[in-house]
């Protein structure tokens, strides 16, 4: 089944064509929320609120649109209301946040460095360099324009290189 | 950093040979492009599968409370509390061809029945006999539903209390869709757009206890 066969039984209300969307697009959702927020937890409860708004509108998706810009404009916007409503110390979120020293150390460690990027430049950072999408397909997804993308994607990339050149378990950018 | 030039290269002011031979005689640049080849060789890494065990599960019981919190403010209170509104409003184009298409097929089939037989009976009397044989099928598939929901709890609750704690949410979610279909069909039952969420809320739950039956 195609995704326009997808998005039409969605706008239909079918469970199992939402499943689709999820087996298909979960990982990088995840995995951008993940990045976007720093927190597991929050990442999935994202999604899932990504999920029910997709469910309310999905009715405004024009046909002809890319549906995963759509469907990652949702988790975009989710993930800045999420961030938004966090109070600024919220110390007790701190021990969910992912852990500095592991067998994982560097990833971890770079994960960090990655969440500690201003919002902008992050965002463009996950969506370009991470889940792949092209300079103009990130524009469309953040709302704004492709040389935005690219110069925050070049800032981003000039910190984690600083990053990595202060060692293995460098300093944060 | 001393040098600009490999800023100058990815940004297009240079060629891949011209940023190579400058790059040779010249170490800082030499160094950050092979520290960009470090990132991504990282960024690859991010790339790895993130555990998701049971968040489908949580996403699928708020997906059924949110359709179920749809049917109670599409149907209930409008035709509950005021008939008319509900055309005034507007009804949405599926539910409404549904409705035509079922009220089409109910005049059809009475004009067919009027037609041969001898001694027809009123148009009363047939939309009353229809609506007995409809109620009677959905009694017979709730009461087989409910059957195997007692054979499915004791699974549910030998579960894991996330695992059970899900289950039970969804079928809680469910079953106050039927509740809500059927407090509406009690003040117009006849109405065929309920019907039909009905009989979506009823699948939905034979689809979830046969899931417990298959894990």
């Amino acid at each position: 089944m195609d995704e326009n066969q997808v998005v039409e039984r969605c706008r239909a209300g079918d469970l199992a064509a939402y499943k689709q969307v999820y087996d298909r697009y979960s990982q990088p959702l995840l995995r951008t929320a993940n990045r976007l927020l720093g927190r597991p937890q929050e990442a999935e409860d994202a999604v899932q609120e990504t999920f029910l708004k997709l469910y309310r509108s999905i009715s405004t998706f024009r046909s002809g649109a890319r549906f995963s810009t759509f469907l990652f404009e949702i988790l975009n916007n989710t993930c800045i209301d999420m961030l938004r409503k966090r109070k600024p110390q919220d110390e007790s979120a701190e021990a969910e946040r992912l852990p500095a020293a592991s067998s994982h150390e560097l990833r971890y460690s770079l994960a960090e460095a990655v969440e500690s990027l201003p919002l902008r430049t992050k965002s463009c950072f996950v969506l370009f360099a991470v889940e792949q999408y092209s300079h103009e397909e990130t524009a469309a997804i953040l709302g704004v324009d492709a040389g935005t993308v690219k110069a925050n994607v070049h800032r981003a990339r000039k910190k984690l290189r600083a990053w990595l050149a202060a060692g293995p378990l460098g300093e944060t950018p | 950093m001393s040098c600009d030039k490999y800023d100058i290269y990815q940004a297009g002011g240079m060629t891949a040979v011209e940023f190579a031979e400058h790059a040779r005689r010249c170490p800082s640049c030499a160094e950050q492009a092979a520290l960009d080849r470090r990132l991504d060789e990282e960024i690859e890494k991010m790339r790895e599968r993130v555990p998701d065990a049971v968040l489908w599960k949580r996403i699928e019981a708020a997906l059924v409370r949110e359709k179920a919190a749809a049917v109670g403010r599409h149907v209930v209170p409008r035709t509950a509390r005021r008939p008319f509104a509900f055309f005034a409003r507007g009804l949405r184009p599926v539910p409404f061809a549904a409705v035509a298409a079922a009220l089409a097929l109910l005049i059809l089939g009475g004009v067919y029945f009027f037609k041969r037989s001898p001694a027809p009976p009123s148009a009363g009397i047939l939309a009353r006999q229809a609506l007995d044989r409809v109620e009677l099928k959905e009694k017979e598939y709730a009461d087989a539903i409910d059957a195997l929901e007692r054979q499915v709890r004791p699974r549910i609750e030998a579960m894991d209390l996330q695992m059970a704690s899900l289950y039970r949410d969804k079928l809680a979610a469910i079953d106050a869709q039927i509740e809500r279909c059927r407090e509406a069909l009690a003040t117009n039952s006849a109405n065929a757009h309920i019907r039909q969420y009905l009989l979506a809320a009823l699948q939905d739950k034979r689809e979830t206890l046969a899931s417990v039956l298959g894990s």
